[in-house]
């Protein structure tokens, strides 16, 4: 049960749950914003629109069914950021969870930092399973007793209770963004983190919220001149001092804050040159990058645009029939679509999301790729996924789809893969699919 | 190809129709060849279509709630790219001058951004296909306005057709470097020239009725303006580079046109007027009437305003703590989305190849006089509050609010008179 191996066509991957409400009409705060795998792959966080987290927590395998890895239930639902309403700006702050992320556990509770587009807050998940029972002073529903009735001391002790999971806010890192939050990333030291805006990347102390240090900083003297925004930032998985970020240009930085407190100045740029061939009105949005994310063994680093995948030397089209379609993707919004991506654990697959509720696999190593589907349709449990295809040429197959009747309104933007097993998260807009890979 | 094949929502029923010519042009190639591989018209449409999906993107947007930074700047940056390269054909290509609509067409009064950065488009057009005026105007004319408080103006899109077609100009003819105010032959251009300044622009610094292409010319002898308040890159500054011969003819043609249109009322303002010698020069053309009726009042408005502050020369047309007060917002997005940087420029199309009533104005040679010498000598501090009550909208609205307010001259008619009423009134001190 390691990550995948083999190709990805060896791998058959299967159905395995579907989370969230069954009926067409979406509430908009249901629509799903984030989805993280913790460290250990036994939890699951989603965030949504409505500013809730909701967890999932992985059954234990049983043995009896040693074929069926454990099913995802609910473990712990709260509301996480309310709405706000800046007075000054006025201007609504939208609750909606932009981004989780875990931090490593290093006692019995869960920590994770969930933010919105102003607001980081620490989070803890702890269960309880027992409480104590006996007082002295109060009787067991919490009134007190009369003095006068107290004859004998007893010790209290605890009993087994139903289990009761709590998540309590513990910090508020709050009045230190202008821009809209678009990333967060929990520095390998585990005692940082990064918080990353539009214009401006801030460096956080967990403990310490009332201050933060920044440490990259593009706003231009002249917002007439503002031209690029940052998209994405993650730190390495490894290297406690070298972090990523890119920008709507198409740029990936790489900074390391050993150099200087300011990291305007990258260590290393990266920039896909453009392809002259496929120049268009469009090429500066579609070049802009929705997400980064190093690979677990912090040695290749992986970036989405709109239209494409790169893992350092490799370019995965993810949706390349889409070029010709750029205009219309263009009016509709849909090119502002922002995708994010994924490794699985053992970093030879990337995982990224389409239209249609399509999402694509793609091997690194063997250089193969899939294109999935999430769908109520396909919901039979352990029923296999089968690979979908869109036609871009005038002849369709059987079984293909045409580019012109994808669904755009569907459209798989957040995806999360466990870091050991083939397990894997997709968010469509209101449901969390959860597929495994088929086991024999 | 919206969700199986949907139709598009009816807002966007031009867009359909653009879609489709747009679709059609390119079906062949994608949208990739770029002019050499799709044929140069269905190019330029294209770059038309997009440009007028650009501009309704910035400007419609969701009551409350702060658009994304990223998209905008996207948007910006199309709208940019697209405006440099109608720039550089537009160089290219003579310019083309259109025939003077009727004096008092009532026609985009307080709807000035949009249309001029279509006429631009579709002169360049026009230049290659004779006809897609027609067909593009009422396409792109976009249905609002983009500042709050201009209600948008439909008139427009079908008064437009006429005279955008016959609109002169390359962008960079509605450059208003401060040679401009050298020219001969265009001196009386500017007095002539469109619609009334912002009320607030200070009698001391400019004649206010001086159509905001004017205060744009003067306060590019200045030194650099504050950066736009709402931080879209302002057109306004590249626009100040380039070549004035065509604003000169056309203002010039305003005059003459103007002529013929009586005189609404006697003013004593008239000798605030603009710097520069009346003679009317050029052939007449114009690009769209500047509604001069309506204006008329605004004028009026403005100019007794003006009149009344003359004495107080020195004093600032805000008060420099509103200025800054408004102006010193975080500078952060803010809300509502305003007329860009960009549009400025774009209005300074309209501005400058507008049709106005001016023969209320008079050219008055001793004002002339002082009025260059107070430009000349006047500093930035003296027309920065020029562009006051259009910077103080655009800098609560602006999402980019900069440390200042930018000296644009665009939106001059979109303050009401009761915003005018009540900045007179801090001013006056009544």
């Amino acid at each position: 049960m390691a990550g995948a191996g083999g190709g990805t066509s060896d791998l058959q991957w299967c159905f395995s749950q579907v989370k969230g409400a069954i009926d067409d009409d979406i509430a908009e705060a249901d629509i799903i914003s984030t989805v993280e795998f913790n460290h250990s792959g036994e939890l699951l966080a989603t965030g949504d629109k409505g500013g809730r987290v909701v967890i999932f927590q992985q059954e234990p395998e049983s043995k009896n069914q040693p074929q069926c890895r454990g099913e995802y239930n609910v473990y712990s639902t709260f509301q996480s950021h309310e709405p706000e309403f800046d007075y000054l700006k006025s201007l609504e702050i939208e609750e909606k969870i932009n981004k989780i992320r875990w931090l490593p556990q290093k006692n019995a509770a869960q920590f994770l930092l969930s933010t919105n587009d102003k607001t980081i807050k620490l989070w803890k998940i702890s269960e309880r399973d027992k409480r104590p029972e006996g007082y002295n002073l109060k009787e067991e529903d919490g009134r007190y007793r009369d003095f006068n009735t107290v004859t004998t001391l007893r010790v209290p002790v605890f009993r087994p209770m139903d289990l009761m999971v709590e998540a309590s806010p513990r910090r508020v890192f709050a009045n230190a963004h202008t821009y809209h939050i678009n990333s967060i990333s929990v520095n390998s030291d585990c005692e940082t983190y990064l918080s990353a805006d539009d214009l401006r990347i801030n460096l956080w102390n967990l403990e310490i919220t009332d201050r933060s240090f920044n440490i990259v900083d593009i706003k231009p003297a002249n917002m007439e001149e503002l031209t690029e925004v940052i998209t994405a930032a993650e730190f390495h998985p490894n290297q406690c001092n070298t972090f990523v970020y890119s920008s709507s240009k198409g740029t990936i930085r790489l900074c390391d804050m050993r150099a200087s407190a300011l990291c305007d100045k990258h260590s290393k740029l990266f920039e896909e040159p453009e392809d002259p061939n496929n120049r268009s009105f469009f090429s500066e949005i579609i070049s802009s990058i929705s997400d980064v994310k190093f690979s677990h063994s912090g040695r290749y680093m992986m970036t989405r645009d709109y239209l494409t995948t790169y893992q350092v030397c490799n370019c995965c089209q993810v949706h390349e029939y889409l070029r010709s379609k750029l205009c219309s993707l263009y009016e509709n919004d849909c090119i502002f679509d922002k995708f994010e991506c994924c490794w699985n654990g053992n970093d030879s697959v990337v995982m990224t999301g389409s239209y249609n509720n399509f999402f694509r696999m793609f091997d690194r190593g063997y250089r193969q790729d899939i294109t999935l589907e999430a769908s109520r349709e396909n919901s039979k449990p352990r029923s296999i996924l089968k690979p979908r295809k869109v036609s871009t040429g005038g002849k369709r197959k059987k079984d293909e789809i045409s580019v012109d009747s994808l669904d755009f309104n569907k459209k798989i933007l957040h995806t999360a893969w466990h870091p050991l097993d083939n397990i894997i998260a997709v968010a469509t807009t209101n449901n969390l699919y959860i597929f495994q890979e088929k086991l024999n | 190809m919206f969700g199986k094949g949907a139709k598009r929502k009816l807002d966007e029923d031009e867009e359909g129709l653009e879609g489709k010519t747009l679709e059609a042009s390119v079906a062949g190639g994608g949208l990739g060849l770029g002019p050499e591989g799709l044929s140069k018209v269905s190019y330029t449409l294209q770059r038309q279509t997009i440009f007028n999906i650009s501009l309704m993107k910035l400007y419609s947007q969701r009551p409350l709630g702060e658009p994304s930074l990223e998209r905008r700047v996207l948007i910006n940056n199309m709208l940019r790219r697209i405006q440099d390269e109608l720039k550089q054909e537009g160089s290219l290509r003579p310019l083309l001058f259109p025939p003077s609509p009727p004096p008092d067409d009532p026609m985009d009064e307080g709807y000035r951004e949009a249309p001029p950065s279509f006429g631009v488009l579709s002169a360049a057009a026009s230049a290659q296909v004779p006809q897609p005026s027609a067909l593009l105007m009422p396409v792109i004319a976009p249905p609002f306005s983009p500042h709050p408080m201009v209600p948008p103006n439909c008139q427009a899109s079908q008064a437009c057709p006429n005279r955008v077609e016959a609109c002169p100009a390359p962008l960079e003819a509605c450059l208003t470097p401060a040679s401009l105010l050298e020219e001969d032959g265009g001196d009386s251009a500017f007095c002539a020239q469109s619609p009334p300044t912002p009320p607030l622009s200070p009698p001391l610094a400019q004649p206010p009725p001086l159509p905001s292409a004017l205060l744009s010319q003067v306060s590019s002898r200045v030194p650099v303006p504050a950066p736009s308040s709402d931080g879209f890159p302002s057109a306004l500054s590249d626009i100040e580079l380039g070549p004035p011969t065509a604003i000169t003819r056309t203002a010039a043609a305003n005059t003459t046109t103007v002529t013929t249109s009586p005189a609404p009322t006697p003013l004593t303002q008239p000798s605030h007027l603009a710097p520069l010698s009346p003679a009317p020069t050029g052939p007449p053309r114009d690009c769209r009437t500047m509604g001069a009726k309506p204006d008329a009042a605004g004028v009026l408005l403005a100019e007794s305003r003006c009149t009344d502050l003359r004495p107080m020369d020195t004093l600032p047309i805000l008060p420099p703590g509103g200025l800054v007060d408004i102006s010193s917002s975080p500078s952060s997005p803010s809300s509502s989305s305003s007329p860009s940087g960009f549009l400025s420029d774009l209005a300074l199309d309209d501005v400058l190849f507008a049709d106005i009533d001016t023969s209320m104005y008079d050219f008055d040679p001793c004002t002339t006089a002082g009025a260059v010498g107070v430009t000349a000598g006047g500093g930035l501090a003296k027309l920065s509050p020029v562009v006051t009550a259009d910077d103080l909208l655009k800098s609560l609205a602006s999402p980019y609010s900069g440390p200042a307010p930018q000296v644009s001259a665009n939106q001059p008619f979109k303050i009401d008179l009761t915003e005018l009423d009540h900045i007179m009134e801090v001013l006056v001190g009544s």
